[in-house]
């Protein structure tokens, strides 16, 4: 049902549309049909703008819900070995190391999804949805450069840093992530996942390059974090 | 204030004092105030990055009112 800012935008056009059309045809006056025009433009704008989009705060609150669920079951696994974030069907899960011994390869990995276990001889893992993940396939274009995307989804869709600077190099990117905003403090989480904005980041690059990125390592300085990633093959294991 | 209000606060602000001004200044072309509400929709669409509900259609209309307008200049200076 529309609400009264509504109700006022959808006026305004209507006002501004019969003002701007008499006052052209009957008047003949230019800045009284500007100002119909103007009106216009107004209240389409506000028709057009959702005056209750969704509290960035409601956002991050999910977010890190998403992320103590995580924290939970990682803990219960005794997962500790980093994750290794990877395309599938458009979409971006990450498989954690359960064991030590990890002989399996990121192609069987990838043909394990829709079980929580992915398991190949000694070697046992679990494959998630990391958060945010849902939030790529709505953001990600396939046109843009990895700084773009990564840009769009951290600092525009999700507002979790202010901006965000990529190098690349070889198969290793390097993230410099300005003021990031939203962060969990869940130990098991970011030694495994990294830390949300990085692994939003992982996530993003797993998606543009669609191969399997994993989180080297990060540095947290002042009010930035530098993170690297490493592109994997689909042919290599993942590594701890 | 939330940025979607305090956007069309800033919006609304300025099409009063550019109609105004181009007014008070004598201004008759309707082009030129239509190019003026096109070139503050998409600085204050590029400040603010407002959500939308739908397609930005209004976007589309007012890039096709100023090509339209910016090509009938060029026409008359090539053409006189």
């Amino acid at each position: 049902m529309p609400d009264k800012i509504e109700f006022f935008g959808a006026g305004l056009t209507a006002f501004g549309t019969i003002f701007a059309t008499s006052s052209y045809i009957l008047l003949a006056n230019v800045p009284l049909t500007a100002l119909g025009v103007g009106l216009t433009v107004l209240g389409l704008t506000i028709l057009i703008t959702p005056q209750h989009p969704v509290p960035k705060e409601t956002v991050q609150a999910f977010i890190r819900s998403s992320c103590e669920n995580l924290e939970t079951l990682l803990e219960a696994t005794g997962a500790f070995m980093k994750a290794t974030y990877f395309p599938s069907n458009g979409k971006v899960y990450a498989y954690i190391p359960v064991t030590r011994e990890q002989n399996i390869v990121m192609e069987d990995v990838g043909k394990n999804v829709g079980n929580l276990i992915a398991k190949s001889g000694r070697s046992i893992g679990l494959i998630i949805i990391p958060p945010a993940s849902e939030l790529l396939k709505t953001s990600f274009s396939e046109e843009a450069g990895l700084d773009t995307v990564a840009g769009e989804i951290l600092v525009d869709a999700s507002e979790v840093a202010e901006s965000v600077k990529l190098v690349e190099s070889d198969s290793t990117l390097v993230l410099e992530i300005f003021r990031p905003r939203v962060d969990v403090n869940f130990s098991r989480f970011k030694a495994v996942m990294g830390s949300l904005p990085t692994s939003i980041a992982a996530q993003a690059a797993a998606l543009k390059f669609s191969k399997p990125v994993q989180v080297l390592d990060e540095r947290f300085e002042g009010n930035r974090i530098i993170s690297r990633l490493k592109v994997l093959e689909w042919t290599s294991t993942p590594y701890t | 204030m939330d940025k979607h209000t305090l956007y069309i606060i800033t919006f609304t602000i300025l099409i009063t004092v550019s109609v105004s001004s181009l007014a008070s200044l004598g201004e008759s072309r309707l082009d030129v105030y239509t190019s003026i509400f096109t070139l503050e929709y998409f600085t204050l669409a590029a400040i603010f990055r407002p959500r939308r509900k739908t397609v930005d259609f209004l976007a589309i209309i007012l890039l096709i009112v100023f090509a339209y307008t910016v090509a009938l200049r060029v026409i008359e200076i090539l053409l006189p």
